[in-house]
C-alpha cells in the first residue's frame, strides 16, 4: 500500500510537462482510465493526429495488431523520430527489425501497470533525449532495463503475497490482479475482463457489491466473510485508494480463512455445549457478548450487547450484590460468587457465577468471562445430604454393633456346629454369655427342661458368687486384647481353669416343677417372655428366686427350639452392679437363638442314639428270623423230599421186619435161622427209626398240647432208656423244681425231646459219666438244665448242631437236636447250650410256664 | 372166631398180616383196594378192618367214610405208613390210627382190646 503512494508521488512531480500520450489501438483503452488517473493527457489517434502539432507527444503507444497500426507505426518513425514509442506485439512475436529503435516493445498479455511504467519512463527518457540527444539511446538502454527489472520484482512481489489482490476503479474496471486472486477466483487471466463484478465466482455475492460502495462512498475499509460453496470461508477486505484526498479506487484483499472460521464454529458448539450461561463483559460492564443458553435463562431478547450489565439486571434482580466481576478486573485473578435471584416466573434460583479475565494482546484485562451456573437444585441435595450425613453417622455407629454382634453369632454358630456333644456345646453359650463383649454378664444360669420328668432343673452354671474371685476373672479377661470368639473362648477359659465355680454347685441342686406356674422361671417359660426384674428381693413374685441365686437384680430369658421349650436363662451381674438393660440382653437373646438350637439338637442326638439301640436290636432280631427262614424254607424242601421217601422205604420195612420177626418166633433156639432173622429185625428197627425221625421232621411240628406234670414228663423219658443209661455206667442226678407243676405241652413232642437229648448225652459219654437234670420256675417260664460230663462239642459244630442231617455220628440221621429246636420253637420256648471240650455239655431250654 | 379184613395195596404186607393174625388166631380175609374191601364188606360181615389210607384208586379215607356210613358200629384200625392223615378229621371216625411198623405188637394188641371191648374176642 505504501508503495502504491510512493508512486503515485512520483508521478505527480513529474506532472508538469502534461505529459501527452498518444494511443493507436483498442487494447489500449483499458489502460486509458489508468493513464488518465495519472495525469497523463491522452489522445487517441484515431480520433483526429497531426504529427506536426506544436506540442509533440511524449510517447506513442501502438498496438500493432490493430488495423493500419504498422503504417501509423512508419509514419511516427518518420515524423516523429525522437519520441518513444511503445509497440504492442501479440504474444510470441518476435520484435521484427524496423522496430528495433522502438523505445519497448512488449507483448500481451499485459497490465495497465506494466504500461503505466513503461509510459513514465519513456516521457522522462524523451525529455531527456530533447535535451542530450547524444547520450540518450545509451541512457534509454539502460533506465528501461532496470525499470523492466522494477517492474518485474513489482510483480513478483504481488504475485508472492498470501492475499488474493485485486486494483479495481472507481468504476469498478480491474486495473490488475495477483497470481493469488486467480488462484481463488479460479481463473486462469482477468484478461477481457472490464467490471472486478463480472470476474466469477465473486458476482455471487451481493455483499460484495455493498462493499465496493461502501467502501467508495465512506472511504472506511470493509470487511465480509464469505462462506464458499466447498464449505471453506473466505476473508474479503475493502480498503480504498486515496489519490489527492479523493478515491482512486479500491484494493480488494482477499484471504483464506476457513480454518479461523472452522475454529470460531468449534468455540461456539463448545460454549453451547455446556448447561451454563457465559457472557463477556468489558471494563464498563457492558454485554460484548452472551451465549444462547444465557439469554435463554435470563429471558434476554435481542439487543443487550452493549448495554449495562448493572442496569440490565437491576430491573429485574438484585444480581449485583457481592458481585465478582469487579475485583476480577481488578486483581486479574478468577473469582467464585452466588447469586440467589428471583426470576420472571416467580421462581427463586440460586447461581454460581465464576468471573475470569480476558487478557489483551498486551497483558492487560480487556474483558471478564462470567461463566453462570444454576445451582439451585445442587444447593438442596447438599443441604439434604448434610442431614442425612449426620443420621448415617449415627446409624454407623448402631451398624458397627450390629455387625460386632453378627460377628460373634457367627463364630458362636460356627463353634456350636464344630461341636456335637450337648454338654460342650452349653458351655459354650454360657461362656460367650459371661465372657464375650456385648453380653459379658458376671453370672450365667441354665435350666433344662427334663420332658420325661416334666420338670425344669439346673444343669449350668458360670461365673463365681465370690467377688474376689470374679474380680480376678475379670481383670485377667481385661489384659487380653480379644480378637475373636474363639480367642475370648480360650482366653475366658483359662481364667476359670481353676477358679472356685461356686455358681455351679448353687444351681445343681435346683429343680422346678412344670407344672407349678407361680415359679418364676416356669412362669418365664409359660408366657414366652424375657424379663428383667429389679430389686427382685422386694417383689413378692421374684423374691423366692432372688434369694435362691443371691441376686437382686437379674434378666431370665425362655429359651425355645423349634417352638417347644427348652429351658431357661437367667444372668446377672452380681459383682460389677451394672444394670441390665434390653439393648444388653439383645445380644443375649439372638445367643439363645442358637443356645437353644443346640439344646434341642443335643437332645435329638440322644433320642436318635436311643432309637438307634433299638434298631440295632430290631435288625438283629430280624436278621436271626430271616435266618430261621431261610432254614425253614431249606427244610421245607428237605422235608418233602425225605417225606416221600421215608413213606416208600417204610412199607417194604415192615414186610420185612414183620417177616424177620415172623422167621424169628418160629426159629429153634440158637439156629442160624434166628440169628439170621435177629439180625434182619435189628437192621429193619434200625431203618424205620430213620424213617419216623424224617417224618416226623418234615410233617412240621404242629404241638398238641394239653396239660402235663413236666417233670413227671421227664422222669417217665428217663425211665425208658433207664437200661441204656445203667448200661453205659451213666449216674443220673435230678432236680425238679415242684412249683413247675403242670403246664401246656404235647407230652408225646417233649419226650421226644428229652429223648434226643438223653441220647445225645449218652453217646457223648461213651466211657460213663453223669448226667444231670435240672427244672425251675421263674419268672413265667420253665428253666431247664441238661449237663453231661461228656467230650463235648467242638467249637467247629456249635453253630451247626441244630441244623438238620448235621452230625457227628456214624449211624442216626442228624435230625435228633433239629427236631429238637423245631419242637421247643413251637413251643414258644428257647433252647441253647454251652460246651466244653472233655468237661462237658448243658443244654438250655425255656419254656413259658403255662396251663390251659 | 373173629373175623378180620386187612385192606392194603402191597401184597407183601397183606401176606404178613394175615400170616400173623392168622397165627394169632383170627379169620382173616384181605383186599387190596378200597374199591375191592367196599365190595366184600357189602356182601359179608367183619369184625374188625385194618385199613391202609394211601393206595391206588381210591383211598382209605374216602373208604372208611363209606364203611362208617353203612355201619357205625364197625371198628376201623386206620395202619398207615404215614402219621400225617392224622390231621384229616375224618380219620377221627376209625377206632385208632396206627402208624405201620415191622413189630405188629402194637397193631395186634389194639386188635385184641378192641375186639375184647366189643365182646368179640
Amino acid at each position: 500500500m505504501n508503495r502504491t503512494k510512493t508512486k503515485t508521488k512520483m508521478l505527480d512531480s513529474s506532472e508538469d510537462s502534461s505529459a501527452v500520450v498518444i494511443l493507436f489501438g483498442e487494447p489500449f483503452a483499458k489502460c486509458l482510465e489508468a493513464l488518465e488517473c495519472e495525469g497523463f493527457r491522452v489522445i487517441r489517434a484515431d480520433e483526429g493526429f497531426e504529427p506536426n502539432s506544436s506540442e509533440g507527444p511524449s510517447a506513442i503507444l501502438i498496438d500493432l495488431s490493430a488495423p493500419e497500426a504498422r503504417s501509423f507505426a512508419s509514419r511516427v518513425m518518420r515524423e516523429l523520430p525522437t519520441v518513444p514509442r511503445i509497440l504492442v506485439a501479440p504474444e510470441g512475436e518476435k520484435v521484427p527489425e524496423e522496430d528495433a529503435e522502438a523505445f519497448a516493445y512488449i507483448h500481451r498479455p499485459f497490465t495497465p501497470i506494466e504500461v503505466l511504467d513503461l509510459l513514465r519512463l519513456a516521457v522522462e527518457s524523451g525529455e531527456y533525449i530533447r535535451e542530450e540527444r547524444p547520450c540518450l539511446e545509451v541512457l534509454l538502454g539502460e533506465s528501461a532495463r532496470e525499470l523492466m527489472m522494477n517492474s518485474q520484482w513489482l510483480t513478483a512481489i504481488l504475485d508472492n503475497l498470501p492475499y488474493g489482490l485485486l486494483l479495481v476503479s472507481n468504476e469498478g474496471r480491474v486495473i490488475r490482479a495477483n497470481d493469488g486472486f486467480l488462484a481463488l477466483s479460479k481463473i486462469e487471466s482477468i484478461e477481457g475482463s472490464g467490471l472486478w463484478s463480472e470476474i466469477a465466482p465473486w458476482n455471487r455475492f451481493p455483499q460484495l457489491a455493498e462493499a465496493f460502495a461502501k467502501c467508495l462512498d465512506r472511504g472506511e475499509a470493509v470487511k465480509n466473510i464469505l462462506e464458499l460453496e466447498d464449505g471453506g470461508f473466505l476473508e474479503a477486505l475493502f480498503v480504498p485508494v486515496m489519490t489527492n484526498s479523493h478515491s482512486a479506487g479500491v484494493m480488494m484483499l482477499f484471504r483464506d480463512v476457513t480454518s479461523d472460521e472452522a475454529s470460531r464454529h468449534r468455540l461456539n458448539a463448545l460454549v453451547d455445549i455446556f448447561d451454563e450461561g457465559i457472557v463477556i463483559l468489558d471494563r464498563e460492564y457492558k454485554f460484548v457478548w452472551a451465549n444462547e443458553i444465557f439469554q435463554k435463562m435470563f429471558g434476554v431478547g435481542e439487543g443487550f450487547i452493549g448495554q449495562l450489565c448493572r442496569t440490565f439486571f437491576k430491573e429485574k434482580t438484585d444480581f449485583c450484590k457481592g458481585c465478582t466481576v469487579k475485583d476480577t478486573f481488578e486483581s486479574g485473578v478468577a473469582q467464585r460468587c452466588f447469586q440467589i435471584v428471583t426470576l420472571d416466573d416467580g421462581s427463586v434460583r440460586t447461581f454460581e457465577i465464576l468471573t475470569g479475565p480476558i487478557r489483551g494482546s498486551e497483558g492487560e484485562i480487556s474483558e471478564v468471562i462470567e461463566i453462570i451456573r444454576d445451582v439451585s437444585d445442587r444447593e438442596r441435595v447438599v443441604s439434604a445430604l448434610a442431614n442425612t450425613k449426620e443420621r448415617l453417622e449415627n446409624t454407623n455407629v448402631q451398624l458397627t454393633r450390629r455387625i460386632d454382634e453378627l460377628a460373634m453369632l457367627m463364630e458362636l454358630s460356627d463353634a456350636l456346629q464344630a461341636v456335637d456333644n450337648l454338654d460342650e456345646n452349653l458351655h459354650i453359650f454360657l461362656t460367650s454369655v459371661t465372657a464375650y463383649e456385648g453380653c459379658g454378664f458376671n453370672r450365667a444360669f441354665l435350666f433344662l427342661v427334663d420332658r420325661d420328668n416334666n420338670s425344669l432343673v439346673g444343669r449350668y452354671a458360670v461365673g463365681s458368687s465370690n467377688p474376689e474371685e470374679a474380680g480376678r476373672i475379670w481383670r485377667e479377661l481385661a489384659s487380653h486384647e480379644v480378637k475373636s470368639f474363639s480367642e475370648a473362648l480360650a482366653t475366658y477359659r483359662k481364667a476359670v481353669a481353676d477358679s472356685d465355680m461356686s455358681a455351679a454347685s448353687l444351681i445343681r441342686a435346683m429343680s422346678f416343677d412344670l407344672a407349678d406356674e407361680g415359679r418364676l422361671l416356669v412362669k418365664a417359660l409359660r408366657d414366652v417372655s424375657t424379663r428383667i426384674y429389679k430389686n427382685a428381693r422386694s417383689d413378692p413374685e421374684s423374691r423366692d428366686f432372688a434369694e435362691l441365686i443371691n441376686s437382686d437384680s437379674f434378666a431370665v430369658i425362655p429359651l425355645f427350639a423349634m417352638g417347644r421349650p427348652v429351658g431357661v436363662l437367667v444372668v446377672d451381674n452380681i459383682i460389677t452392679k451394672e444394670q441390665i438393660t434390653e439393648e444388653g440382653l439383645r445380644a443375649v437373646r439372638m445367643l439363645a437363638g442358637h443356645a437353644s438350637l443346640a439344646i434341642e439338637r443335643g437332645i435329638l442326638t440322644s433320642q436318635i442314639a436311643d432309637q438307634y439301640e433299638k434298631l440295632q436290636t430290631a435288625y438283629a432280631k430280624l436278621r436271626e428270623n430271616q435266618e430261621l427262614l431261610l432254614r425253614t424254607e431249606k427244610l421245607s424242601a428237605i422235608g418233602k423230599l425225605a417225606a416221600q421217601m421215608a413213606h416208600e422205604i417204610r412199607n417194604p420195612l415192615v414186610s420185612i421186619g414183620g417177616f424177620a420177626r415172623n422167621i424169628a418166633k418160629h426159629a429153634p433156639e440158637g439156629s442160624n435161622i434166628l440169628r439170621g432173622a435177629s439180625i434182619i429185625l435189628e437192621e429193619t428197627n434200625r431203618l424205620e427209626g430213620i424213617v419216623d425221625d424224617v417224618l416226623s421232621y418234615s410233617r412240621g411240628i404242629k404241638p398238641n398240647r394239653k396239660n402235663a406234670d413236666f417233670n413227671g414228663l421227664i422222669a417217665r423219658t428217663l425211665e425208658m432208656i433207664e437200661d441204656q443209661l445203667q448200661k453205659s455206667n451213666i449216674e443220673v442226678e435230678v432236680e425238679f423244681d415242684e412249683a413247675v407243676g403242670e403246664i401246656v405241652v404235647d407230652a408225646d413232642q417233649i419226650r421226644q425231646v428229652f429223648l434226643n437229648l438223653f441220647k445225645n448225652a449218652i453217646s457223648a459219654m461213651p466211657d460213663g459219666g453223669k448226667l444231670r437234670i435240672t427244672t425251675k420256675s421263674l419268672g413265667g417260664f420253665v428253666w431247664i438244665e441238661v449237663t453231661d460230663t461228656g467230650v463235648g462239642i467242638p467249637g467247629d459244630y456249635k453253630n451247626k448242631i441244630f441244623e438238620p442231617f448235621f452230625t457227628t455220628k456214624s449211624s442216626g440221621t442228624g435230625l435228633g437236636l433239629s427236631i429238637t429246636y423245631q419242637i421247643i420253637e413251637a413251643h414258644s420256648g428257647m433252647i441253647w447250650f454251652t460246651s466244653q471240650p472233655d468237661v462237658g455239655t448243658t443244654f438250655n431250654i425255656k419254656l413259658p410256664q403255662e396251663r390251659e | 372166631m373173629a373175623k378180620i379184613l386187612i385192606v392194603d395195596d402191597e401184597a407183601n404186607i397183606r401176606a404178613l398180616y394175615e400170616t400173623e393174625l392168622e397165627d394169632d388166631g383170627y379169620e382173616v380175609r384181605s383186599a387190596s383196594s378200597a374199591e375191592e374191601a367196599l365190595d366184600i364188606l357189602s356182601k359179608e360181615n367183619f369184625d374188625l378192618v385194618i385199613l391202609d389210607i394211601r393206595m391206588p384208586g381210591e383211598n382209605g379215607i374216602s373208604a372208611l367214610e363209606k364203611m362208617m356210613v353203612k355201619n357205625r358200629d364197625l371198628p376201623v384200625l386206620i395202619n398207615s405208613a404215614y402219621p400225617a392223615y392224622r390231621d384229616n378229621f375224618l380219620t377221627w371216625l376209625a377206632e385208632d390210627y396206627i402208624i405201620k411198623s415191622s413189630d405188629l405188637g402194637a397193631l395186634k394188641k389194639k386188635v385184641a382190646e378192641t375186639l375184647e371191648k366189643r365182646g368179640k374176642a
